[in-house]
């Protein structure tokens, strides 16, 4: 089966072909990388995914299902996370409440059912803190978990962002810059953080501006320039690429 | 699991404490002071349902004067025109309320930014308009009256204001419960996340448009009660109680009370009413030491009486070398 297919996805803002014509294919259990210079269609391409942006043109599935003109709270119930470029938290809300929405979409209580609070709902709340408390644990945030998210320096934002997206229990990760703005031993940490949810039997479908990162982690590389596909494949491969090169011409690979 | 000693934890003890306190308040007061404790009751409900809707779901509304007069309205002709029982006409009210709040919210809500502030101003400044005008129906600006007392219920008789005076106390029992629970649950963090972040939200999988229509819905029913209540107990109704300026000092005390606090909205209801009552001593100078009191708290205290409240406790605690009492490992209830 056919895990997320794309097929001439086209996604314009007026004249600006921001994705444009793109088949690629993300495959189960892999380690997919994106990269490409600023503005090649990279965070376009994730917004479209996960229901944000609805392209012009393409087809779009994940599971063999057509999910174009979902919403994108349907997307995250049907099993696709994501994270933002710019960490995008709720921030008046405790580490540890940012990760019990991250269950919402895999849990039931209506408000019928919170005013009520009957059995079943209790013990919801309790499978959800626990899990939530598990995922902190997981990216080392356990202490901190009462501190309201916009009181962590940004490093531990980007974790939490992490173990809230995980916490929807996704097949497909989305990652758009895990290490932006991240020290070399934050970035390290995350790298090590990824690997680990992958071998959780996690898609990763990761995005990053620099290759220098993405070449110890992905399986498999995407090129992106002006919204055009114009590379795929290992990272070895790809660093070697002329067209790559060119893309990057005035930028530094390594 | 329960421990037998918490069955009468400290804060089980307080709580009994307050409702015996509230159970005889009126004895200790005159009539006159119970009938200002009855107006900042039903403004409490005003209050902390508006809050539901403007400090935990982040949804600006300035029309929640236009939904209590709705309810009220709607509770008076049905005991007027049909011959309902209050016992009837009050959760019918409460119905035709949060439903015409569900038929403003679905247009309102499915568009992004401010346009529910814009479409709640104008549907209040509509409601207003209709109540003044429909005269065949409301009698205008000469009021509606005769409305009839509450049936007797249980051989209870509403002939004074003490029976009304229980009858809200129980009212704001059960929103504040409703609330509370609403609040502190699952559907009350998906609240919030449509506060905080719509986008972040949807991607966890939160339908922010269903829950800001629902909680829109839930609020003004709420609203509604607070209208059907003070219908039957002041028995005359004029469109005036339920204008612009009405919905803005709702807005007043959610704020003062602090955004996102059901014991903020309480406290803020209660302070903006009694507040300009215990100025009356000051006579002219009233009204401007009471918008002085509101700018004041609004600039110095963000956060709201209960925030001011919670850091004093605080600092005292520090002060007199106290524990915070409560066990850290729950979340940050409000
Ligand atoms: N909502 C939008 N409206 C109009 N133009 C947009 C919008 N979002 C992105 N763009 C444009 O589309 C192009 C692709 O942007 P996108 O953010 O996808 O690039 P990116 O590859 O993620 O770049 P970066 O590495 O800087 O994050 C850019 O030219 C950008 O200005
Ligand atoms: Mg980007």
């Amino acid at each position: 089966m056919d895990f997320l297919e794309c097929q001439g996805l086209t996604k314009r803002f007026g004249g600006l072909h921001a994705v444009d014509m793109l088949d690629f294919r993300v495959e189960e259990g892999e380690i997919l990388g994106l990269i490409g210079p600023n503005g090649a269609g990279k965070t376009t391409l994730f917004n479209v995914i996960t229901g944000s942006l609805v392209p012009e043109e393409g087809r779009l599935t994940f599971q063999s299902r057509d999910i174009v003109g979902m919403q994108p709270h349907q997307i995250a119930e049907i099993g696709i996370g994501r994270t933002f470029q710019q960490v995008r938290l709720f921030e008046n809300l405790s580490v540890l409440e940012n990760v019990m929405l991250g269950r919402h979409c895999r849990t039931r209580t209506g408000f019928l059912g919170a005013i009520v609070r009957g059995a079943k709902v209790t013990v919801e709340e309790r499978q959800t803190r626990e899990r939530a408390a598990e995922l902190l644990e997981f990216v080392g945030l356990s202490g901190r978990k009462n501190d309201l998210a916009k009181n962590l320096p940004h490093g531990h934002q980007r974790f939490l962002e992490i173990a809230r997206a995980m916490a929807t229990d996704p097949r497909l990760l989305l990652i758009d810059e895990p290490t932006s703005g991240l020290n070399e031993a934050e970035g390290q940490v995350v790298l090590s953080m990824l690997r680990k949810i992958r071998e959780g039997g996690v898609t990763l479908f990761v995005i990053e501006h620099h290759m220098k990162v993405i070449m110890n982690l992905a399986d498999r590389i995407v090129v992106l320039n002006y919204g055009s596909k114009i590379f795929e494949g290992t990272p070895a491969e790809t660093q070697q690429s002329p067209e790559v090169i060119s893309a990057y011409l005035g930028e530094e690979i390594e | 699991m329960e421990v037998p000693s918490r069955l009468i934890s400290p804060s089980l003890i307080w709580a009994g404490v307050g409702i015996l306190g509230l159970v005889i308040w009126p004895f200790l007061i005159g009539q006159y002071w119970l009938q200002i404790t009855i107006v900042s009751g039903v403004f409490v409900i005003l209050a902390v349902s508006l809050n539901l809707i403007m400090g935990i779901a982040g949804q600006l509304s300035i029309a929640h004067a236009a939904f209590y007069g709705i309810g009220a309205y709607t509770s008076a002709l049905l005991t007027l025109r049909l011959g309902l029982s209050f016992w009837v006409s009050l959760p019918l009210a409460m119905v035709f309320t949060a439903f015409l709040g569900y038929l403003i919210a679905i247009p309102a809500l499915r568009l992004r930014g401010h346009y529910l502030a814009i479409v709640t101003l104008g549907f209040g400044v509509l409601i207003y308009q209709v109540l003044e005008r429909w005269e065949s129906m409301t009698r205008g600006v000469m009021a509606l009256t005769g409305i009839p007392r509450p049936t007797p219920f249980l051989g209870i008789t509403f002939r004074t204001k003490l029976p009304y005076y229980y009858l809200l106390l129980i009212l704001i029992g059960i929103v504040v419960f409703v609330v509370y629970r609403i609040v502190n649950s699952r559907v009350g963090l998906a609240l919030k996340s449509v506060r905080e972040d719509e986008v972040s939200a949807q991607a966890l999988g939160v339908n922010t448009y269903h829950y800001k229509v629902a909680v829109f819905s839930v609020g003004t029913a709420l609203a509604g009660i607070a209208g059907g209540f003070h219908a039957h107990y002041q028995r005359v109704l004029a469109p005036d109680e339920f204008s612009f300026v009405d919905s803005v000092r709702i807005l007043m005390m959610v704020i003062v009370g602090g955004m996102g606090s059901v014991s903020g909205s309480i406290l803020g209801a209660l302070v903006l009413i009694w507040l300009p009552e215990i100025l009356r001593a000051m006579g002219d100078f009233r009204d401007l030491v009471y918008g002085l009191a509101v700018i004041l708290i609004v600039i110095f205290i963000p956060g709201g009486l209960m925030e001011m409240f919670r850091r004093s406790v605080a600092f005292l605690q520090r002060q007199f070398g106290l524990s915070a009492s409560g066990d850290d490992s729950v979340v940050r209830r409000d």
